[in-house]
């Protein structure tokens, strides 16, 4: 029997589909043999005694998950996600430059330092990439820090709020699809294939509305893994091996029957209803990874 | 070379990144990330940025390496710390935007009031350290500082995570020094001396590219 860890935080239940997932994961521990707790920032120090972690709370360098998973990982625990993961993951310039390194095709990527904040750097950017473009900041996540804009005003001021916690800032390429493809991938193996579409009006799959605290989401459409197309399939294991071996979340587009990978995550979403919908043995494999050894 | 434009050349040669904040995301931190994609040998590592900056995972591996440390306990709940830390204790915040900044409380309403701070209204945990001996700090230089209560700990701390420039926060006992975390050193704190310092010590340098 393998002791699992989840370390969660209070906003991991708030979502009933989050939570329900959750419930499958100790579900399928606990039907495998294993046993599953829920562990929090309070209790960290009790993470040498379990023998894995699972992380489900938002991970970043910054956060505290990334301090559970580097003391899991001294420990000598198997976790998921492992420190390397979120370190690149958690910084997507780290993340674009091991796809360039790797040959993986990716949006075409430009970065920006505070330094080569001028309008000479801007206006050759917006020549190269076109207008609009797409500002990322290296942290990113849940759509979050992630902004259009087609004038070297609206460069200049995204730049300077995204350049508080980053040096480098990314600067991609704007391509609108109707939907962006998800494919988690565990360990070289495709798990689940979604779509998250695009909500009407909008160019990203999560938006917040102005002046409000709410987000609109686009809806996730689900299908097989044997039906998903073997080409995005192959693209997506691909980024995934530049990366690292773990459980990784890949977003790619598909432009005129082509698949360019817009990002690899770390920690990907698993809502019950959603990912698992079509392919409902993901829960056994990710304990299953996490048992092994 | 300067940052800007090393992080577009494909450079190939060993780096010894100088710059003197290595805290993630900062300049110094994408200079060694970017050493590392180009496989070049880089000091320091940006795993070790990463790690040396987080006082618990600081204070982990210095013990495992056989170093003093204070005793801590991460958490976000004052009744916990008071339970596992006595006073006086010192704070460290654990959130992202936190720069090595500490508190030192001396009673219950100082903790609570630090845990909420620190903690930005309890969304983070705080790294507690019992604070047991006198508080120092000390500048580092590749490994050498001129407080010779610090010196070993901070030769012994350099071996460990290859920081070429960093504040070293120790409290001392007895004349034993116990690390507390680890700090950046903003440029501007830089002395000519201590650039002196650095160039003396660059040639040494060379032996820990392995």
């Amino acid at each position: 029997m393998v002791e699992i860890a989840c370390f969660v935080e209070s906003y991991n239940f708030i979502d009933s589909e989050e939570a329900g997932a959750l419930e499958n994961f100790q579900k399928a521990a606990e039907g495998l043999g294993h046993s599953f707790e829920f562990i929090t920032k309070r209790n960290l120090q009790r993470i040498p005694l379990y023998d894995a972690l699972f992380i489900r709370a938002t991970t970043d360098p910054s956060y505290t998950a990334y301090i559970a998973s580097r003391m899991a990982y001294e420990s000598g625990l198997q976790v998921l996600d492992d420190p390397r993961s979120i370190q690149i993951c958690g910084n997507k310039i780290h993340m674009y430059k091991l796809l360039q390194k790797a040959g993986i095709s990716f949006i075409p990527t430009q970065y920006v330092t505070r330094e080569e904040l001028n309008p000479k750097t801007i206006e050759s950017i917006f020549d190269e990439l076109g207008r609009p473009l797409v500002l990322k900041a290296p942290y990113t996540s849940f759509s979050k820090y992630v902004e259009k804009t087609g004038s070297e005003y609206g460069f200049k001021r995204i730049c300077k709020r995204f350049f508080r916690r980053s040096d480098v800032v990314v600067v991609q390429k704007f391509l609108p699809t109707k939907f962006d493809w998800r494919v988690g991938v565990l360990g070289s193996e495709v798990l689940y294939v979604c779509k998250y579409t695009i909500p009407s009006g909008r160019w990203k799959h999560g938006t917040k509305i102005r002046g409000s605290s709410r987000t609109v989401w686009g809806s996730t459409q689900t299908i097989h893994r044997s039906e998903a197309p073997q080409k995005l399939k192959e693209c997506a294991v691909s980024a995934c091996n530049a990366i690292g071996d773990s459980l990784f979340g890949v977003d790619l587009k598909e432009i005129n029957g082509e698949f360019t990978v817009v990002e690899v995550n770390d920690n990907p979403s698993i809502y019950a209803g959603e990912e698992d919908r079509k392919d409902s043995d993901i829960y056994k494999k990710i304990i299953e990874y996490l048992a092994r050894n | 070379m300067d940052s800007n434009t090393f992080l577009k050349t494909s450079h190939r040669d060993s780096i010894l990144n100088l710059q003197s904040d290595y805290r993630y995301m900062r300049m110094g931190y994408y200079v060694s990330m970017q050493a590392e994609i180009m496989d070049c040998p880089v000091i320091p590592s940006s795993q070790d940025s990463l790690d040396a900056y987080r006082p618990p995972i600081f204070l982990l591996r210095a013990s495992k390496r056989g170093l003093n440390t204070s005793p801590y306990i991460i958490s976000d709940n004052v009744k916990d710390i008071m339970f596992e830390v006595e006073f006086p204790m010192i704070l460290f915040p654990l959130h992202p935007a936190s720069n090595g900044g500490y508190k030192v409380v001396k009673s219950e309403g100082s903790l609570y009031r630090a845990v909420r701070s620190l903690g930005m209204n309890q969304k983070y945990p705080v790294c507690a350290e019992n604070l047991f001996g006198t508080l120092i700090s000390a500048k580092c230089l590749l490994g050498s500082t001129d407080n010779e209560e610090a010196s070993k700990i901070a030769e012994a701390v350099y071996d460990e995570f290859k920081l070429p420039i960093c504040r070293l926060v120790l409290q001392v006992l007895d004349g034993e020094p116990y690390l507390c975390s680890l700090a950046s050193v903003h440029s501007e704190e830089l002395t000519s001396e201590d650039l002196k310092i650095l160039s003396f010590r660059i040639g040494a340098a060379e032996k820990d590219f392995g």
